[in-house]
């Protein structure tokens, strides 16, 4: 049998009996929900492994999808190539994916081409995971600025800390189209954004013991649940909702693209009345220590377990939203490995009509290897990947190059910014101090403008602009693409190369659109 | 008496034309009379002054289509044409003026997505020419002419939201090459019906969607009708 998210409430019950009777504690709060299945010790294990190792994938896992029409006993009998003979009930189904875990194998490249050589398999690779971005030097500043400085937009930190928006022209554009509407759902594939006002109580490791803590969770008053759509958990609660973010990156990705603008409060956002569906693929620090604490697992693991995104929850989560009505997808994920899951799960998205922006990589400086799923988007017309610029438009620092480099847009850079971090990309977010991982209890209700740097500043950038375009008629993917490609500014070398594509994103141009001459 | 008198007049006839006396003198070799034509009478210069409707079927399809919604254009404007200038050449000089209003688009292939952000067209091509009119048929109330000449086409875009340099106001030189036919009514009034082609390179092509497209000719093919007095 399939296990399949509708499934899951009955995974839900059984995982908080098991809480419970682990930590034979009574639950304080809303106890009907917990983390559970992704994180049981064997597979906590496995990602501790994979960190040690420097692997990007983990060990003993393969993704496998079989091909169109075979029935079970074909898919059945591909799996009985593995040396542990699974059964088909064994595997974790995402759709038409699925998760084979094979402990007595932990050489999962093995066990990839073994199923991928089945004339059953259409594909069989390691489950891969994707670090979490890099995120630089980020500070989190708690005045509100100084209003007079503003014309338009009214936020006061807009014009005393959004260089960004400037730099492409937003006020020029925001004149043709103020921030979209609100048929337009951007899907922000991420750690998550919060959506709900509440503590949760989670087992967590407090220096002693393991105890059940609450832990309190609040939405961020810049991105109000009126303006989320659809959320979905597909990492850490069984029950797909509701979606919580541990980590900031999510939160500060989606008040880029869509931040509440002209209310006099911190800074803005780009399509400031489109939607954003959260999906959750992505998981931080306190959400390993809470799946750790789970597992009976005491420690603090500093450096160690920092966080991943799931290449097959976020091929899922990119589905859903294409699915679920999402016009742009935003993925500020990324890393070496190519998973053809995510290749699939991205072409899948546009031929629904969703366009995908998707971050090019911060790893110029660590070899700069090839970037997935950025790589993929270069041969996807509809899908864009985003290279980050600085304040002075030169290439910032770590923004990884390559010819699938196809647009640029401000990522913050904090070595172009004129001292005191005014390079980096500054949203709302959680307050960073609450949730570090080297304080002994987090919050995530807190939340102030936080400076960022990193490709994953720049890709929603881009799913910004695609969300006005789209409210502005342009509704396919392939055209948003052409749009936005035609209407960049040149940087580096003459025509599009490996630095920043096509050049910088021209908002005002692209809403403009063509005349006969210009 | 009758006999004498008749003699004399002869005599005096000869007399009086000596080549007939010579050639009396000489009959051996007589040359062929010369052909004799007369002199066309003189037809004085006039003028054809006309007011004029044309029919604009722009060269570039794909970008007045993607734009205005149409590549045919109609336009308004005068003109003169001094003819008999030396025989049947005529000189012309001639001006007509389009506009139109479209949208500004987004173009993915073949999928053209107007944007709601208003453009206006405004082209004016301005006609230096010359050729060579003709009579036509018995009663010759028409004539029939060819020529060519030179165009200044004067073209001005303009859009919403446009910054300092968004918007165009440019002349293009070009060329075009007509042949027509007008009619004479009554004794001044004159109705004519012509077709030009108009060739104006590297106008467009440059930006906007005429470059997505490859069109750079602001020409194309001409259908006009002319209502006028000539003199």
């Amino acid at each position: 049998m399939r296990h399949r998210p509708g499934s899951s409430v009955l995974l839900v019950t059984l995982g908080l009996l098991a809480a419970v009777a682990q930590f034979g504690v009574r639950a304080q709060q809303l106890p009907r929900l917990a983390p559970s299945y992704r994180f049981d010790a064997a597979r906590l294990d496995a990602l501790h492994d994979a960190k040690m190792r420097g692997l990007n994938y983990i060990p003993g896992e393969v993704v496998v999808r079989f091909k169109r029409g075979m029935g079970p006993a074909r898919q059945q009998r591909a799996l009985d190539v593995v040396r542990s003979r699974p059964r088909l009930t064994d595997l974790e189904w995402f759709g038409e994916t699925a998760v084979l875990r094979d402990l007595t194998q932990p050489n999962s490249l093995f066990m990839a081409q073994q199923l991928a050589s089945q004339p059953e398999v259409e594909y069989a690779e390691p489950h891969y995971i994707r670090r979490l971005p890099v995120r630089r030097r980020p500070q989190a500043i708690l005045d509100v600025g100084d209003p007079s400085i503003q014309r338009t937009p009214n936020d006061p930190q807009f014009g005393s800390l959004q260089w960004n928006f400037s730099l492409i022209g937003m006020q020029q554009a925001w004149d043709i189209n103020p921030g979209a509407t609100q048929d337009v759902i951007i899907g922000v594939v991420d750690t998550g954004i919060t959506t709900v006002n509440q503590s949760f109580t989670f087992p967590l490791y407090t220096g002693s013991s393991i105890q059940n803590v609450s832990l309190p969770f609040a939405v961020s008053p810049d991105l109000p649940v009126s303006r989320m759509v659809s959320q979905r958990d597909f990492v850490f609660f069984n029950s797909g909702t509701p979606v919580l973010d541990m980590e900031g990156h999510g939160t500060h990705v989606a008040s880029t693209i869509a931040e509440e603008t002209n209310n006099s409060f911190r800074a803005a956002g780009i399509a400031y009345n489109a939607r954003i569906m959260p999906i959750k693929a992505c998981v931080g620090y306190w959400e390993l220590m809470i799946a750790n604490a789970q597992a009976g697992r005491p420690g603090f693991n500093v450096g160690v377990d920092d966080g991943f995104c799931d290449s097959v929850a976020m091929a899922a989560g990119i589905r859903y939203a294409a699915n679920n009505g999402a016009k742009v997808i935003n993925v500020s994920i990324g890393g070496p490995g190519l998973v053809n899951d995510e290749r699939a799960a991205i072409t899948e998205a546009v031929s629904r009509g969703a366009f995908v922006s998707i971050s090019a990589g911060n790893d110029f400086e660590d070899g700069n290897p090839t970037i997935y799923p950025a790589q993929f988007a270069a041969s996807i017309n509809g899908a864009m990947s985003v290279a980050a610029i600085g304040k002075s438009q030169r290439r910032a620092y770590y923004s990884s190059t390559g010819n699938w480099v196809e647009i640029a847009a401000p990522g913050g850079d904090y070595t172009d910014g004129g001292g005191q971090d005014d390079g980096l990309i500054w949203q709302a977010s959680l307050l960073y101090t609450d949730q570090d991982p080297l304080i002994r209890i987090p919050r995530f209700d807190n939340y102030a403008t936080i400076g960022n740097q990193g490709t994953s500043m720049a890709a929603p950038h881009v799913a910004g602009l695609a969300a006005l375009l789209v409210s502005q008629g342009v509704t396919r993917p392939e055209a948003i693409e052409s749009l936005i490609r035609a209407t960049a500014k040149d940087l580096g070398t003459a025509g599009k190369d490996n630095d920043f594509g096509y050049g910088l994103i021209q908002p005002r141009a692209a809403l403009r659109g063509l005349g006969i001459r210009k | 008496m009758r006999r004498v008198l008749i003699a004399i007049l002869s005599a005096a006839v000869l007399i009086s034309t000596p080549e007939i006396a010579a050639a009396q003198q000489k009959p051996t070799q007589k040359p062929p009379a010369p052909a004799t034509r007369k002199p066309p009478p003189k037809t004085p210069t006039g003028v054809r002054l006309y007011g004029l409707v044309d029919v604009d079927f722009m060269a570039a399809t794909q970008t007045f289509d993607a734009t205005l919604g149409s590549s045919t254009l109609i336009g308004f404007g005068g003109g003169a044409d001094i003819t008999n200038v030396w025989g049947g050449l005529f000189l012309r000089a001639a001006l007509s003026h389009v506009g139109k209003s479209g949208e500004r688009v987004a173009v993915a292939g073949d999928e053209i997505f107007p944007l709601g952000i208003g453009l206006k067209l405004s082209m004016t091509p301005i006609e230096f020419g010359a050729g060579w009119r003709a009579p036509v048929g018995k009663r010759k109330r028409a004539n029939a002419y060819g020529g060519g000449g030179l165009l200044l086409v004067r073209y001005s875009e303009t859009g919403d939201f446009a910054a300092a340099d968004d918007d165009t106001n440019e002349s293009f030189p070009g060329s075009f090459f007509v042949g027509g036919v007008d009619f004479l009514i009554g004794k001044v009034f004159n109705v004519g019906f012509e077709g030009q082609y108009r060739i104006v390179k590297n106008a467009l092509g440059d930006g906007g969607v005429s470059q997505i497209f490859g069109e750079d000719d602001l020409g194309g093919f001409t259908i006009r009708a002319m209502f006028g007095i000539r003199k």
